[in-house]
């Protein structure tokens, strides 16, 4: 293990602990979270976003509903075949686009603003102020990430569940009791509440990664690009493996 | 007088080079010192070992009374505020507004929103700044973000003010403002003044001490009189100086 690895990982911890240390002192009303920051992020994580995901889920449902209307008129085993689709994708598909999405969006987005900050001094300009600049950073942005990754998680598992349904019950005759039915059978409320979870751990991963990155930046500007594509494939790279975990564990 | 700023035998190296050779000199409480010396001889890198976003590779540090060797993080953190500081190419949140950015040291301090919004208006007052606590500092001149710059720097009323390239960027109306300013403020508050500048010519009329630092050395230490004297039989001063004096 190389000691850079080990200067990121260190950083990261850093960044939890300090994020964690805000929210409390939140909590325990000794600190306040910037609002300002916190709406924009939450435009930013979510909205900004919400059409992307949905547009994605809603040409993933549909994609499904025809390939399994083709299977079905082969194998007729509707039960069967529903219950093992609706499981992949509640379980594994849902979470993952929501993780890459919130990691080509959030991530990219808040690894560019620390190193754009980085690069301005405005870093530098919160350390004199005796700020630490997770207040302005990583704080309210992992806040947003945290929250807006459960809500499009469950807006995700329903816009495509939605879809596949209403395909296969205008296509296949296959109708929505039915279709819940097999999914309530191979479905147990853990399966979806590892699905919620997932992209919420996600979350946490993406923001580590992006400041990580994100105060790596030298005084280059090209830097802050790099800083930009390496959260993008260290944040992919992160969530494949944080899922393959999720499916060992399981 | 006592001693604000002191510094012995510091020795700084980032990237496999040195950037301060065996640095050694104390600023007095009430001066204006002004640091002088060509780009890359390790003046902003001195101005950041005193604030302490830089901790030196050797050498001992003390600002304010404070041994920077004996202070933990945390410790630093809070003790910063007490010390003002201009930094070179900005540092202003581009997401805040003028106000927002003014308050940031008072946030740290946690006083209540109304009177840190009073103390953010008058001192755009002093500079002569009304009218800019709405605006962000991208629709700002780059004179006046230098004068924000040093609004936000004044507001905690610092004991210690840090200015790294003074006057740079500014018109000859706003380098007498501030002139006055600082003046005003070391005159009714004995504040320390330590600064980087290229404009010798005008910061030898605010500064009643200087330092010239080259090459990561620290060729000069004192009065602005005896610069003139010492430099003419120093080859490595003269070099350094290149005519300014």
């Amino acid at each position: 293990m190389s000691i850079r690895l080990l200067e990121n990982i260190g950083l990261g911890l850093f960044v939890l602990r300090d994020c964690s240390r805000l929210y409390g002192d939140i909590l325990l009303g000794r600190n306040r979270l910037d609002l300002k920051s916190f709406v924009d992020d939450l435009r930013e994580t979510g909205l900004s976003i919400l059409f992307g995901v949905t547009l994605v889920a809603v040409i993933v449902g549909l994609i499904v509903g025809k390939e399994t209307e083709n299977i079905l008129s082969t194998l007729n085993i509707p039960g069967l075949l529903i219950g093992t689709i609706g499981f992949a994708i509640v379980t594994e598909f849902a979470p993952l686009l929501v993780g890459l999405f919130v990691a080509g969006r959030s991530g990219v987005a808040l690894a560019v603003r620390i190193g754009s900050m980085v690069l301005n001094h405005e870093v530098d300009g919160l350390v004199v102020c005796g700020i630490n600049p997770i207040q302005y950073t990583v704080g309210p942005m992992l806040l947003a990430m945290l929250l807006m990754s459960f809500g499009l998680a469950v807006w995700t598992d329903l816009i495509v569940v939605g879809v596949t349904a209403t395909w296969l019950w205008f296509n296949a005759g296959i109708s929505w009791s039915f279709f819940l039915d097999s999914l309530k059978s191979v479905l147990e409320l853990t399966d979806v509440l590892i699905s919620v979870a997932k992209p919420i751990v996600f979350s946490v991963f993406i923001a580590l990664i992006a400041a990580v990155n994100g105060s790596r930046v030298s005084r280059r500007v090209e830097a802050v690009s790099r800083a930009a594509t390496r959260t993008m494939v260290n944040a992919i790279a992160a969530i494949l493996l944080i899922n393959l975990l999720f499916v060992l564990l399981n | 007088m006592s001693s604000v700023v002191e510094f012995e035998n510091v020795f700084q190296h980032a990237n496999g080079r040195s950037i301060l050779k065996g640095i050694s000199f104390s600023i007095r409480q009430g001066e204006s010192f002004a640091l002088l010396g060509p780009n890359g001889a390790g003046k902003t890198m001195l101005l950041r070992l005193i604030i302490g976003l830089d901790r030196p590779s050797a050498g001992r540090i003390v600002v304010l009374g404070q041994d920077y060797d004996r202070l933990t993080a945390a410790e630093l953190s809070r003790f910063r505020p007490s010390l003002g500081m201009v930094l070179q190419g900005g540092a202003l949140l581009n997401g805040l507004t003028v106000a927002e950015n003014l308050m940031l040291p008072l946030r740290a301090s946690g006083q209540p929103v109304d009177s840190m919004w009073r103390k953010a208006r008058l001192i755009l007052t002093q500079l002569r700044l009304d009218g800019l606590e709405n605006l962000h500092p991208h629709e700002l001149s780059g004179g006046v973000l230098r004068k924000v710059e040093l609004a936000r720097a004044l507001i905690q009323k610092p004991k210690l003010l840090l200015w790294d390239e003074l006057l740079d960027g500014l018109d000859p109306a706003s380098v007498i403002e501030i002139e006055d300013h600082l003046a005003r403020e070391k005159r009714t508050r004995d504040m320390t003044v330590l600064f980087t500048t290229h404009q010798t010519s005008g910061a030898l009329q605010v500064a009643n001490r200087v330092g010239v630092l080259d090459n990561g050395k620290l060729l000069f230490a004192g009065a602005v009189g005896e610069l003139s004297r010492i430099g003419d039989g120093d080859p490595d001063l003269k070099y350094a100086l290149k005519g300014w004096v």
